[in-house]
Order: structure tokens, then sequence, then C-alpha cells
């Protein structure tokens, strides 16, 4: 009574407010479409109420798969890649000091509140036979012909390097900014040089934010749709394309939601490698240091 | 304290100057596009035209208005979700059983694809006509979750003690309300409100999903022209995008209380 | 104490945004009609014209396959007034009852069109949908680009493209197999599973080499992205309007034809201001403008006449008739249909 905050009454109420209204419009609609990947579709395109299995016996023929695995595989390789690109910049950014830290941050901070959709168009434009690469080289005389990058598998790699790099900068220079600067002293006091203070004393005491960082530009990554439809061609499928066409063009609801399935279970297995890797704590905490 | 400002390493300095440099060079490109005659062409020469078209094309006006306002009002109905469920939590917040855990999770966590898709099929099921309110619901019921860390951090933050002592020193409670309480927990929700807003305002996948026929948004927009190739006006949206959030972001940074905010993206 | 007050607060910020929600989305600005169409019929002026004439506004919105307009509909998409269907389109949807009736009575314009287009084979009366304009699928090249002896074009121009990288195919399935079908003397219809496994496997081929799949493609003709179209006559003939070095052909093997109509899908709830859109183009002198302005082949009979001599007599928008005889219209393919999309994903997976 005598605190704002702890009257314990009327708590569960409003809590069940918001546990309510997550299990309406995100669990419930998430079983929808679970249990629309047991049904069949008929030669009309419509749903028949009818169980059955065959939507992921299809789901895990050969030629999905592939796609499964090339999904998996860009989305690793370019989460690497934005770990490689994004640790120096966010370490970068974390030791400087005064405006010059400002500004990096500033810098880092207008392309992240830019439109997505415009950054892929950006790359779009940047990367065609008359884009402004090509120009260039062209120009120079560095390249005959015009390299070949949009519109291929290196295209929708660079626009998910391009895009979530922002995404992972963000959460490693927060971990590494609640680092205690104490912890470093401590070991060149101790008489380590520095790049065993960074391996020895930085690293272990961020790779969790780290990892949780990278996780969460890994799944979004997993679930693409826009950067390998507009950046691949309409070639280079993902998961997601695959996904989303079997709802928008081919009129086959239950296939889609079996990939839909599909995608759920890897982001489960994603989800339990890294609860096995760290305690749940740390992964709360990591979450909250992520992306909250 | 003056330890830890030894140089940076000239090689994380570089990649930190080469990172930024290649954020930007779309970015520029598109600026840079807005002003060229033939905006496939560096030396084709200045011009304002393609600016001045955007001004006098109408049909980009109403997606910009409809985003607004499905920006605003999903982030006014997150933060209302989201903070009953802080303030509901914030005591158990660290025994929640993992069951809640993860439902609180899950929206953070799944996939944009498969959000919009299965909360299209939510409404298709219950014969909810696809439109606004779908669209600002469906984006509230991923931004709520969001919301929901913001507003537990703050509250934990808020010291219970400050209360006390402003009730000893005599303090009426609606004093204590409006001097004590609500000024804490309230840059809390103004950061939540203001990540809801720009999540929304940024959403693609789920408002493809889930606007049906009727309603187009900004993104929406943007996307469609993409597909059909009209670049130009495109180039000159780009632009004012662009001006757009660096203005929101100076303005956010060069506040103290709301620079936090930004920092989390 | 405070938390009362906090949850009172909240309580008040829900019901009021809820209210807005509820407002906002009664109140759906002034009703207009909402239009799906190709990308590249309606220009801005033309529709300006229909507002200022009528005081109905026109919300205009593109699709870039048949396909996806289907899904589009089944999938809630309830807001369309007005949808443009190509033939086969119109007759699946029409045989699952996604199109509302016509009434002949607030259509007097339809006396305008020509006999052939009144019965045609998928709605003989007009009772669902009446022909906008029709067109064929050919190939669009940039002979400033591309050397090519103009007399005996084939599908091998595209599908075995010596400029690969240049050289772009519909992102369509239906057109892309014809394509592939019409290389192999087939026809677009077959139901041959054999020969369709076999065009399958064509299209595998080809699609590791091509640039993309696109259904836009006149843009990335004009920024020279391509060279190589595989393309709507009415896209091509845009194109060749602004770059006269871009071509047209219908290859020698065949191509298809087809018509986009209007039709009204069953959710429209402005089925009478509709109605006024379709006739105020089924119109001698507004339809005249829009099919002279995006170069459109019309199948309106009075229009026709009155158009001027380059258009009337374009080859690219109005084959001559031994090129007729080898032009095919895309027919319902049945229970074949569910296999194709199954190869098309499969495709493009």
């Amino acid at each position: 009574m005598n605190t704002p905050l702890k009257s314990s009454k009327p708590i569960p109420l409003t809590a069940l407010v918001f546990i309510g209204w997550l299990f309406l419009m995100t669990f419930i609609p998430f079983l929808i479409i679970l249990g629309m990947s047991f049904l069949e579709r008929t030669p009309l395109g419509t749903i028949s109420f009818h169980l059955s299995f065959n939507n992921y016996l299809r789901s895990f023929q050969y030629i999905y798969i592939k796609v499964l695995l090339k999904t998996v595989w860009l989305a690793l390789v370019a989460t690497l890649s934005c770990l490689a690109i994004g640790f120096p910049v966010a370490y970068y950014l974390a030791r400087s000091r005064g405006w010059l830290k400002q500004l990096g941050l500033v810098l880092l901070f207008i392309p992240f509140w830019t439109n997505f959709i415009l950054r892929v168009y950006g790359l779009v434009s940047l990367l065609g036979n008359h884009g402004l690469i090509n120009q260039l080289l062209l120009e120079w005389g560095l390249i005959k012909t015009p390299l070949e990058i949009l519109y291929t598998r290196t295209g929708v790699y660079l626009g998910l390097l391009y895009n979530y790099l922002p995404f992972l900068v963000v959460p490693i220079f927060s971990s590494l900014e609640k680092l205690d600067p104490a912890l470093r002293e401590a070991g060149f006091d101790l008489g380590a040089n520095r790049i065993q203070v960074f391996w020895k004393v930085v690293v272990p005491n961020i790779k969790e934010g780290v990892f949780v960082g990278s996780l969460f530009v890994f799944i979004p990554m997993l679930g693409e749709y826009v950067i390998p439809d507009l950046l691949g061609g309409a070639k280079e499928a993902f998961l997601g394309n695959v996904m989303v066409s079997q709802f928008f063009v081919m009129q086959d609801w239950p296939f889609g939601s079996a990939i839909a399935g599909m995608l759920s279970l890897l982001l489960l297995i994603t989800l339990w490698i890294q609860t096995r890797w760290s305690r749940i704590g740390g992964f709360r905490n990591g979450i909250d240091n992520a992306k909250s | 304290m003056e330890l830890t400002m030894r140089k940076a390493n000239p090689f994380v300095a570089t990649i930190f100057f080469i990172a930024i440099f290649l954020l930007y060079t779309p970015l520029f490109y598109l600026i840079l596009q807005t002003f060229l005659n033939n905006p496939y062409d560096l030396k084709s020469g200045f011009t304002f035209r393609w600016l001045l078209k955007l001004f006098h094309s109408p049909s980009l006006l109403e997606p910009l208005m409809n985003s607004l306002e499905i920006g605003v009002l999903s982030a006014s109905l997150a933060v209302t979700v989201g903070t009953f469920g802080a303030l509901g939590l914030f005591e158990f917040s660290a025994l929640l059983p993992t069951t809640i855990q993860s439902l609180i999770m899950l929206p953070i966590l799944l996939p944009e694809v498969i959000t919009g898709l299965s909360l299209l099929l939510f409404f298709l099921l219950l014969h909810i006509e696809l439109g606004f309110a779908t669209v600002v619901v469906a984006h509230a019921s991923f931004s709520a979750s969001f919301v929901y860390f913001i507003m537990l951090e703050q509250l934990k933050k808020l010291d219970p003690q400050m209360a006390e002592v402003a009730q000893d020193l005599g303090a009426k409670p609606h004093q204590i309300f409006w001097k004590v309480t609500l000024p804490n927990i309230l840059p809390g929700m103004m950061g939540g409100w203001l990540l809801a807003f720009t999540l929304s305002f940024d959403d693609f996948l789920i408002s493809f999903f889930t606007s049906g026929a009727g309603l187009t948004t900004l993104p929406l927009k943007i996307y469609s022209l993409m597909r059909i190739g009209v670049t130009p006006e495109l180039n000159g949206l780009s632009f004012l995008m662009i001006c757009i959030s660096t203005f929101l972001v100076l303005l956010l940074v060069s506040k103290e209380q709301s620079r936090k905010w930004v920092l989390r993206g | 104490m405070g938390l009362k007050r906090i949850i009172g607060l909240l309580i008040f910020l829900g019901l009021a945004t809820a209210c807005l929600i509820y407002l906002r989305s009664k109140n759906t600005i002034p009703p207009r009609l909402r239009i799906s169409t190709w990308s590249n019929y309606f220009p801005d002026s033309v529709i300006q014209d229909f507002t200022s004439k009528t005081g109905i506004k026109v919300e205009l919105s593109y699709i870039s396959s048949n396909e996806e307009l289907f899904a589009k509909l089944k999938a809630g998409a309830t807001g369309l007034d007005i949808v443009q269907p190509s033939d086969y389109m119109v007759r699946q949807m029409k045989s699952l009852s996604m199109l509302s009736k016509l009434d002949p009575t607030l259509l007097p314009n339809l006396i305008h069109l020509d006999d052939y287009y009144r019965h045609l084979s998928y709605d003989l009366k007009n009772e669902y949908s009446v022909p906008f304009t029709w067109g064929t699928s050919g190939i669009a090249v940039n002979t400033a680009k591309v050397q090519l002896n103009e007399t005996e074009v084939s599908w091998e121009l595209l599908l075995n493209s010596s400029y690969p990288r240049q050289t772009s195919l519909l992102d369509d399935m239906r057109e892309v197999f014809s394509a592939v079908l019409f290389l192999n003397h087939l026809s677009p219809n077959t139901r041959d599973l054999d020969n369709l496994v076999k065009a399958k496997q064509q299209i595998s081929q080809i699609k590791n080499h091509v640039l993309m799949f696109n259904s836009e493609s006149k843009p990335l003709l004009l920024k020279e992205e391509v060279y190589i179209a595989h393309i709507f006559s009415s896209d091509a003939v845009q194109a060749q309007a602004e770059n006269p070095a871009i071509r047209y052909f219908i290859p020698r093997e065949g191509g298809l034809i087809w018509t986009d109509n209007f039709a009204i899908p069953v959710s429209s709830q402005h089925k009478l201001q509709a109605h006024t859109f379709i006739n105020y183009f089924l119109s001698p002198e507004h339809a005249l403008e829009t099919v002279r302005q995006s170069h459109l082949a019309t199948p309106n009979r009075e229009v026709k006449d009155l158009l001027p001599l380059e258009e009337k007599n374009n080859p690219n928008i109005y084959p001559p008739k031994e090129v007729f005889k080898k032009l095919f219209f895309l027919e319902d393919i049945g229970d074949t249909l569910p296999l194709m999309n199954r190869m098309w994903t499969e495709l493009k997976s």
C-alpha cells in the first residue's frame, strides 16, 4: 500500500489483458496455420477438411530440402559476415568517446531508421547493370562487361548483409557498453597485453549478448521474403518465398502452411541449440540487450 | 578510466569507416538519382523535376497518411497492452513459467512471414474484413511484446522508496502519482510508443498480408512502384524519406531523455 | 494508489485508441472505386478525366499475373470493385462464383464492341465479363544490341538466348510453359504429362541462365538491363514508342493471344459505380483516348475506326491475318493445373 506499485491484488488481472492479447493475436493464429498444414487442397484450390500428412511428406522432398538448406546456409553466411563486420564497428563505437561517438551513433542510426523497402531499392539501383557500381567500373576501364550481381545469389547475400548489419551492431554495442571498464583495467594490471585482454576478458563477458544478437539477425533472415524476391529476380527463392507463393499464386494454402511448419521447426532447432549453449537466465538478459 | 581510452586499433577504425561508407552508398545514390535528369546516367545533368513531380502526385499522399495513422493507433494500442503486461508481471518477471515466457517471446521470434500469414488466416476464419483495422491490430500484436520488455526495464529502475519518501513528506496520493510515479514510467511508455510506431511505419510484410486490397501503406506503395518500375517518383520519395529519418534521429539524439530509446532501436 | 491511476490511464488510452480505430475503419474516406488492373493500361490523365466527369474517385492497384489476382481475391481482398482477369481466368473465376453478374441495362455501350468479342467462349454472352483490350505474348528485342534475322524469329531466341544475362522471362506459369511448348511444337494447352515434364526440365535449364523472371519488363528494356524479353504485346509496343530500337516479334512457332476484361467481384460494394466505369470505357470517345495513349489493341469496333493509321496498321498491335492463325488462347487445363502448379513451385524453388 505504501509503495505505488506493490498492491498485489489487481495485478493478475492487468497481466491477463496482455497474456490474453498474446494468446488471441499470436498463439491462436499460429495454431491455425499449423492446423491448416494438415489439411488438403482440392483441385479447385479450395480446402478440404481431410486430415493428412501429405503436405509434410511433400515438403520433405529433395527440392524443398534444397531450398531449406539454401535458406539456412545463406542466412548463416550472412549472419557470420554481419558479425565479422559488425563487431569491429561496435567495438570502435564503444571505445570512442565524446563527439566522435555521438557522430558514429547518429551515422549508424540513420540507415537503421530509414525504411527497409527503400534500403532494398537503394541496393537494387546500385547493383544493376547500369547501377552506380557498374557505371563507375566501366568508366574507369576496370571491367569490360557489367558485373553480374543483381538478380543472383550474390545479390541476395549482399542484400541480407546490408539490411541486417545495423541490427547486429546495436546489440553488440550495448553489451560492450555494459562491460565494466574496471575488468579490462584489471586485465592490464595483471600484465596481459591487448590481445589477451580482448580474448580473456572482453569476449567471455559479451559472448552471450553477441550470440543472442546474432540470433535476432539469423531468425528473421530465415523468414526473409522481400530480399530474395527483389534482389534475386524471382529465381533465388527462400522458404519464405515458396511459402508466400503457395498462398498468393498457387492457391495451395495447406502446403504453404506446411512450409510455415517447417520454418517453425527450424526456429525451434535454432532456439534449442541456443538454450543448450547458454542458460535461460543469460538468454533473457541477452534478449533485453538485443532488441527490447 | 583513462586507461581504456588508449587509441583504437587502426584496423578496427578502418573497418568502421568502410562499413559506414558502404551503409550510406545506396542511400546517397538514391538521393543523387533524385537530382539527375536521367537517373541512370551520372553525366545527365541536374534537375528538380522528379522532386517537384512528387508533390504533384496525390497517389503518394494517401499511403503516407495511412501509414501515419496506422502507426499512431497501433503504437497506442501496443503501449496500452504492453504496459498492462509489464505492470502485472513486473514482480514475477524473474520466475514466470516457461510457457508464459515463450508466449511473450513468440511475436518477437516468429519470422514476419509466419506472423503475417497466420494473422491473415485468423482474420479470414473469423470473417473479419481486411482493411485498416486489421492492419492496426496486426501491427500491435507483435509490437506489444517489445513494449512489454521496455516497460519491464523501466519499472525495474523505479525506486519504490521514492513514493514512500514523498508520502512521508506529506504528499497526497494524487500528488505522488502525478509528481513521482508518472514521470518515472512515462519515459518508458514514450520509448515503447516510439519503437512500436517505427516498427509499424517500417513494416511491409505484415501489412502486405493483412491489408486486403482496399488499403495501401507507404511501404506497400514503394514496393508496387518498384515492381512496375516507376523510378523517378520513387527517387523523389526516397529523398524525402531519408530526410525524414535523418531529421528524426537528430531530433531524438539531441534530447538527452530520448537518446537512450533511440539506441535501443 | 498509483497503480490504480496508471491502470485508469491505460484503460482510457486503450479505449480511446479502440474508438479511433473503429471510427477510422468505418469511415473509409469518401467512397471510391478500387480497381485492380495491369500496370500499363490507364494513363493518369484518363482516370482524372473520369473522376471529373462522373465525380467517382478511383484508386488503381496493380497485379502482375492472373494467378496473383485469383489468389488475392481468395485471400479476402474484399475492397476491390473491378478486376481485369484474362480470358482463362474469367472462366475459372466464373466457375467458382467469384464474379458478380453484370447488368446489361447499365452497359448500353456494349453495342460498340466488335461481334467477335461479344461471344468469346469463356463468357458467351458477356454475362460476367466485358473485354477491355486484347493482345499477344511474344518476344521484345533491343535490335541495337542484338543481331537477328527478323523474318525467322523463333522461341529459340528467347529460350536459348545468346545474351542470357540480358534476357528475362515472364513471371507467369502458363506463359512460360506455353513458350516452351510452342518451341516443342506442342499446344500450349496440352495435358500430356510427359510433354509437361519435358517442358519443366527445359525451363529449369533455362532458368539457370537467364537474368530473371519478371512480368514488368518494359522498364528493364528501356533501362537496357535486358535486351531480350518475354513480354505482352502491349508492354512491347509501349517500349517501342519510347525506344524505336526495341522491336516486338511473335515467333514463327506461334504465340498466345489473350483478352483482358472488366469484371466485378462478388464482394464489391460499389457495383453501380463499377458499371459506370465499365460503360464509360466502352464508349468510343473515352476508350479512344486510353487505347491511343497506351497503344492497346481494342475490341471496340468504333474505336478502331477512329484510330490514327499508324496505330490501326501497326502489326504489333493488330497482327496480320496469317499470324492470327498461329495464335492460341489459353484454356482451362482442369486437373493438370495442380500438377503444373506443383512443377512451377519446384522450378521456382
